[in-house]
């Protein structure tokens, strides 16, 4: 078995929904035993359950667990009631035995509660603390709510997607992930850093700075030339012919991007239009940029009659680099996917198969981490404060009748 | 403060914006990166805009100099067998080596991991292509909306136009970025494991499953119910648009019954707020058009900024669907000091973003700007390799630097 970085490292994990979950998953899957923190008070929306009168959770009928069990796999669950003192004393008392917090709570919810930086900290000085939010830990809208469509609306993505004459498109959730993996990149720099020096840190992310340092020709022709760039569908600002093109069949589309001149030449090939790659209306770059639009109508004449696979498959063949735009249908059957082995089928704590995708890296020939399922509500609760912090399990017992670990 | 990555050294070979981003973050927060590019034309990238002041130049790509900060670099052609030997040198002593060939391209100039973890067990390479080093598209070229698109991202978005339209890609370059920062990562977690092991690993990074990661909470609800496979094309969440102000727009986000109910009370309009049939997801869709109809009205008369600190307020979330002279000029990002300046010799101070998060121990630092072609050729051949500045005028009369 590969050794995995992050064995021996121990996780607390305070996120819920999306973009935090994605972080501590990724720690999971690195080998961290990551203790995700749950409560009846403050359920994670994704495991679709409600709580009735006894205190039962119950689910509400979504069907849609799959969007817990995946950002969730291979985590541990305990339960604590954070607004009530016993229960803040008790994840205080786990902390001790922690390398890490990640919480994505709005900034100052986590201090209120008094298991914020400097509660932990003081408990365990070379404590790794990680923060996600909308705006940041500091400033003045650091306290603003956010959401996904938050971030990426105040971070000028949104500015930037959709339509020229359109409204701006929300990419939302889309891309919590580009924030969750900044997080993740943090996290294992911060701990890097306390290998070398035993120190830990308050690690600050904002996923509306993470949208802003995605978009540098936006950026950059801003800070260099004063120029507010906008949005234009599906073009590129320095190649043509470039976009998604509809394709035989229902809602179905390839992507094409010609970068270059020997590009263009195969794209005439596919295109069975060879002698399209000497007329000069098309023939450099400058002037496929001149052009592009007709260009866009002469490639959509040709993808629309043909089904989108095979158009990917002659393209590439032509060396034009090209995507359909795949479905969740297209990607589990794959013949890549397959190949790689990326996807992986676990079972459910509740015994239903599911599929999950594995850390998207092979090392030396091998994606890294064995998934496990997600954790039942509560299910480490006597692992975490009987086995690791050695309260007797009456004990145990008793504080999850009481509601503290609840 | 200290530099959390000062230990280490990065070599990194790579056209286009993945593996230029990878290194980057990695010296952006204290490694030691040295850039290496064919000689006389450079990295691609340096050939793509925006260029400053429109004056195109291999030191003025905006997009290359933000790529390439905190790097060192050199010109050279691996493709000969001195130009090999040298990258060889430089990989030998090296922590991390990061590049993008084809798979198979570099084995034969004896290039490829087995000769490189010969000379340096400890090495981590990361070889970062379109679909990876194996599987029946391992040849297969990507550009980013065809990586976004065959990732199955486009698909996943909702889009206000509805099915009919194409799917439309984010704004930006986002495929590549996020191929970025996994490389980033999974270097990042191969230098953790090292510490234990000595030993380093090939790395096989593949654009496409970093792409896929990003969604593939739906094919893991596809596993589950098949029933309903492509539901974010149809779906329609009735839980906020950008909405149009007097300057431009705002975004309010209501999805969870609590904040529809904060938002209609925010718009006068308090019946919906104790209506289940608005304030419940599944039945508000039907009633969409009513209700951004008065949301409208609230919008309208305001500017972005006035909705969205009203909004924030009365506890809704909003924000400014922001341009990026709005963000530079914002109190808060200013507050949050995003932007540094450094020189560079060619285009001069300039502002870029930092980033992507704060370590307040170890924070990122601007220590140089991107490298001039070759610039550093005489102080890591000459001063680090040992060359004798002979041999460079060799080197490149041979087109071998």
């Amino acid at each position: 078995m590969r050794k995995l970085p992050l064995e021996n490292i121990r996780v607390l994990d305070f996120t819920l929904a999306l973009a935090g979950p994605l972080v501590s998953l990724w720690l999971a899957s690195l080998g961290a035993e990551v203790y995700k923190v749950e409560s009846r008070t403050r359920l994670d929306v994704s495991r679709r359950m409600r709580v009735d009168a006894s205190g039962n959770m119950i689910p509400t009928g979504d069907p849609r667990f799959g969007f817990y069990e995946q950002p969730n796999h291979s985590k541990r669950s305990i339960t604590v009631d954070l607004t009530v003192p016993e229960g803040a004393a008790a994840v205080r008392d786990l902390v001790k035995v922690c390398d890490v917090v990640v919480e994505s709570f709005a900034p100052g919810v986590m201090d209120r509660l008094g298991v914020g930086y400097k509660d932990m900290r003081r408990l365990r000085p070379d404590i790794v603390y990680f923060s996600l939010s909308g705006f940041g830990q500091t400033g003045p809208y650091s306290s603003y709510r956010a959401f996904g469509h938050i971030a990426s609306s105040f971070g000028g993505v949104d500015n930037l997607t959709g339509r020229a004459t359109g409204r701006p498109a929300s990419v939302g959730s889309t891309l919590d992930g580009v924030c969750s993996i900044s997080g993740v990149l943090s996290t294992m720099m911060a701990l890097w850093h306390r290998f070398e020096t035993g120190q830990g840190q308050h690690v600050d992310l904002a996923m509306s700075e993470v949208q802003m340092c995605m978009i540098p020709e936006a950026m950059m022709d801003y800070l260099m030339n004063g120029r507010v760039r906008h949005r234009d569908g599906n073009h590129d600002d320095v190649f043509a012919p470039y976009g998604t093109y509809r394709c035989a069949g229902q809602d179905a589309w390839i992507a094409i991007g010609v970068t270059s001149d020997e590009e263009w030449r195969g794209l005439c090939r596919a295109l069975g239009r060879s002698e399209l790659a000497d007329d000069p209306r098309y023939a450099d770059g400058a002037a496929r940029w001149k052009h592009r639009a007709e260009l866009d109508g002469l490639i959509e004449q040709w993808t629309r009659t043909r089904k989108s696979w095979d158009l990917f498959h002659a393209l590439q063949k032509a060396g034009v680099p090209a995507g359909p735009a795949t479905t969740t249908v297209d990607l589990t059957n794959d013949p890549q996917v397959k190949a790689r082995g990326m996807l992986t089928t676990i079972h459910t704590k509740r015994g239903e198969p599911i599929v999950v995708q594995r850390l998207p890296a092979r090392f030396d020939g091998e994606y890294l981490d064995t998934p496990e399922p997600a954790p039942l509500f509560g299910e480490h609760n006597a692992y975490a404060f009987h086995e690791i912090l050695g309260l007797p399990l009456e004990r145990v017992h008793a504080m999850e009748t009481g509601h503290v670990l609840w | 403060m200290a530099s959390v990555l000062e230990k280490i050294s990065v070599i990194e070979i790579c056209h286009g914006i993945p593996g230029s981003f990878a290194s980057k973050l990695l010296g952006d927060f204290g490694a030691s990166v040295i850039k290496v590019e064919p000689p006389l034309l450079g990295d691609s990238v340096r050939r793509m805009g925006p260029f400053l002041h429109d004056l195109p130049g291999p030191d003025r790509s905006g997009l290359f100099l933000y790529l390439n900060t905190n790097k060192r670099g050199i010109t050279l052609n691996v493709n000969t067998p001195t130009g090999a030997e040298v990258l060889r040198r430089l990989v030998k002593r090296a922590d991390v080596f990061i590049e993008s060939t084809r798979p198979g391209t570099l084995e034969p100039l004896g290039l490829g991991y087995d000769a490189l973890h010969a000379l340096n067990p400890g090495l981590v390479m990361v070889s970062l292509t379109p679909f990876g080093q194996t599987g029946p598209y391992r040849d297969y070229k990507l550009c980013d909306i065809a990586a976004y698109n065959v990732g199955g991202l486009s698909m996943v978005m909702p889009n206000p136009e509805g099915p009919d339209h194409a799917p439309l890609k984010a704004g930006g370059r986002l495929a590549n970025m996020l191929a970025g920062v996994n490389a980033a990562n999974f270097a990042m977690a191969e230098l953790l494991t090292r510490r234990t092991t000595g030993e380093g690993a090939h790395i096989d990074l593949a654009e496409f499953e970093a792409a896929i990661e990003n969604m593939s909470r739906f094919l893991t609800q596809y596993s589950i119910d098949d029933e309903i496979p492509t539901w974010p094309r149809e779906a329609f969440f009735a839980a906020g648009e950008a909405e149009p102000c007097k300057d431009g727009y705002a975004f309010l986000f209501f999805a969870p019954e609590h904040l529809f109910s904060r938002m209609a009370r925010l718009i006068g309009k308090e019946e919906w707020a104790r209506d289940p049939d608005y304030v419940v997801q599944a039945t508000r869709r039907a009633h969409w058009d009513e209700i951004e109809a008065v949301i409208q009205v609230w919008t309208k008369n305001k500017t972005k900024y006035e909705a969205m600190h009203a909004a924030q307020a009365a506890g809704v979330p909003c924000a400014a669907v922001n341009t990026i002279a709005e963000i530079v000029g914002n109190p808060h990002v200013q507050a949050r000091g995003i932007f540094r300046e450094t020189d560079h010799p060619v285009a001069g101070p300039l502002r870029y973003p930092t980033g992507p998060f704060k370590m307040p121990a170890t924070p990122y630092s601007l220590r140089r700007p991107a490298p001039t072609l070759g610039q550093h050729n005489d102080e890591v051949m000459c001063g680090e390799l040992g060359y004798p500045r002979t041999e460079l005028v060799k080197l490149r009369q041979a087109g071998i630097i």
